[in-house]
């Protein structure tokens, strides 16, 4: 855990970056776009309007329209509900495994062992390349995008929490607890747990970012949410036939991507500061 | 040294066995096979005749056979054969791999050459507004999603500035101009994350260097501070800058499959990506077990880079 007394300061400096503030205003504006897009995006996400295809952008539809005529604001704030959905339950997913095989490789050598060479085969694979394989066999869908990025990124929270578990049991007061008769399972999940969170939450921001370009490039390729659902890659993903009689369709969506990384990248990078210099803070 | 290879060769082996198994196990259960798609209605209408072509691609045996005989063929370098153009998976792969190999070197090699520079800067200036400008650079870099910034740059090049590469791919070696002029864009698109990586290592890199003693004391001895910062400190800030370098170029490997699609280029990701739409296993299987390999091959190869400039970690 970070140390007591650097800890207050080092979050107040991070509350005083205007960066860091940018980036949570930024983010808590698109999660409360996503929520209320049933009452402030102007028309359905799906309703094709013939009549008005390819229309650039206008009072009427401020991001344009695509060659449906579908209104591309309304689309891009139901797929915050998509995007950011499948992100962020993909990362949860796997921060649940990958902390529970992490716990669960601190718990012996023989688990340890075995799971570190289980884990040594998902990271022999480049990201993306993972998501798309594990993509192709689920077949494409929002579920499949989920289990994809999380097979990617349990792996990653399986070597911070294994890595933390290993360094918190060399400490004075796990031996204290084992001492006084306490349980290997008591010890890990009331004692080590809560002294590895910072790294889990500095990794989940950072992987959050992560979870958002591969599940829009998963949709982009064609192997994860597939139209109409308006995920940000699929609008991306329809518009690029269309580039040059249209070239609002790819931009907007990919701006909200775009706007939705950094703002995670910045967030995570603010909390590493605060949480846990040690993972080498960006100062 | 011989030990720590040895080691690190054995646990690799010991890894590329369950990436085999686990690509193996994981194309066949990818829904519908090439005979479905071969033969469309006439599989669900005549189960015979689809009894012959499972039969015929040999996927009537049991599963355990199947993955023996393909682990047989992988040692020697065997991948089989594509299901739809009856090619060797392998002459497939090399045929695309000089351009995939091009993107990625293209990308690594500039994405240095601006990292490093724009790195040493950033350290340089530390604390001044042009360091908090390389930095916010640096996070907006890691925070395009490749297929936009291609996206943004085809409309950008070739809607609105008119120029247009050739959109068929020409070798380096017959037409050195229009090769580049094809893969400027791609490579651009590609080292973009990585060069923004290279940034930020670059400057913690440096301002670690910065802060020794030994650098201290060239300042002490009265040395220009350019002296100092380009001949003292520069040259031991650019090790981990270079491994993480190697480790980038791994990942473009994955990054390959995004920027292939965007430009259209037939390249290795193309290769895979095509061969995923059509089921057809063998490339499948065999594409992502080579690159699972590289990609390993070369994160060994920068622990033992690593390990060559840092003793420690040998003997650790």
């Amino acid at each position: 855990m970070a140390d007591g007394r650097g800890a207050p300061g080092r979050w107040r400096r991070a509350a005083r970056s205007r960066l860091f503030l940018a980036a949570c205003a930024t983010l808590a504006a698109l999660i409360a776009a996503g929520l209320l897009a049933d009452w402030i995006a102007p028309y359905p996400p799906t309703a094709v309007d013939a009549i008005n295809m390819f229309k650039g952008p206008s009072p009427a539809h401020p991001f344009g329209t695509d060659r449906f005529g579908r209104d591309l604001l309304s689309r891009i704030l139901f797929g915050v509900r998509i995007s950011l959905g499948i992100a962020g339950a993909a990362i949860a997913m796997a921060v649940g495994a990958g902390s529970l095989l992490g716990l669960a490789a601190g718990s012996g050598r023989a688990a340890d062992q075995l799971l570190g060479r289980v884990m040594d085969v998902f990271f022999a694979f480049p990201p993306i390349l993972l998501a798309i394989g594990t993509a192709a066999v689920l077949g494409a869908g929002p579920g499949t995008a989920v289990v994809a990025i999380a097979v990617v990124y349990a792996p990653l929270f399986f070597r911070v929490v294994r890595g933390s578990v290993l360094a918190e049991s060399a400490e004075v007061y796990v031996e204290a607890a084992e001492a006084l008769g306490v349980g290997r399972l008591a010890i890990l999940f009331r004692h080590i747990l809560p002294n590895v969170v910072s790294p889990i939450v500095v990794q989940t921001a950072v992987c959050l970012s992560y979870g958002i370009l591969i599940e829009s490039a998963l949709s982009y390729l064609g192997v994860g949410v597939q139209p109409p659902t308006p995920s940000w890659g699929t609008i991306l993903n329809e518009g690029k036939e269309f580039l040059a009689l249209a070239p609002w369709v790819s931009l907007f969506p990919g701006g909200a991507i775009m706007l939705s990384v950094l703002a995670f990248n910045i967030i995570g990078d603010g909390l590493r500061d605060a949480l846990d210099p040690r993972m080498g803070g960006t100062e | 040294m011989r030990a720590y290879l040895g080691r690190r060769l054995a646990a690799m082996g010991l890894t590329l066995l369950g990436v085999s198994l686990l690509v193996f196990g994981m194309v066949r259960l990818i829904p519908g096979t090439v005979v479905e798609q071969l033969l469309g209605q006439a599989a669900i209408a005549s189960p015979e005749v689809l009894a012959a072509f499972r039969r015929f691609f040999g996927l009537d045996r049991p599963l355990h056979v199947q993955y023996m005989d393909w682990l047989a063929g992988v040692v020697r370098a065997d991948f089989g054969v594509s299901w739809l153009s009856g090619r060797s998976v392998l002459a497939l792969f090399l045929e695309r791999l000089p351009v995939s190999a091009e993107l990625a070197v293209l990308a690594v090699g500039w994405s240095l050459l601006l990292g490093l520079p724009l790195g040493t800067a950033s350290a340089v200036w530390r604390g001044t507004r042009r360091d908090s400008a390389i930095r916010v650079l640096a996070t907006l870099g890691l925070s395009l999603p490749a297929f936009w910034q291609g996206t943004v740059l085809i409309l950008l090049f070739s809607v609105y500035l008119g120029w247009m590469p050739s959109l068929q791919w020409v070798p380096f070696t017959r037409n050195p101009g229009a090769n580049l002029a094809i893969m400027a864009l791609p490579a651009l698109t590609l080292g973009t994350a990585t060069a923004a990586m290279i940034t930020r290592m670059a400057r913690s890199s440096m301002l670690d260097v910065l802060g020794r003693e030994y650098v201290r004391t060239a300042r002490a001895k009265g040395l220009h501070e350019r002296h100092v910062t380009f001949r003292h400190a520069l040259r031991n800030a650019l090790i981990p800058v270079v491994t993480v370098a190697g480790v980038q170029l791994g990942y473009i490997v994955g990054g390959l499959v995004v920027v292939e699609d965007v430009f259209t280029l037939p390249g290795v990701g193309r290769l895979l990506l095509d061969a995923i739409f059509q089921r057809d296993y063998p490339v499948v299987q065999g594409v992502i077990l080579i690159l699972a390999t590289a990609f390993m091959l070369l994160n060994l190869a920068v622990d033992l880079l690593y390990a060559v400039l840092d003793p420690r970690l040998r003997h650790g």
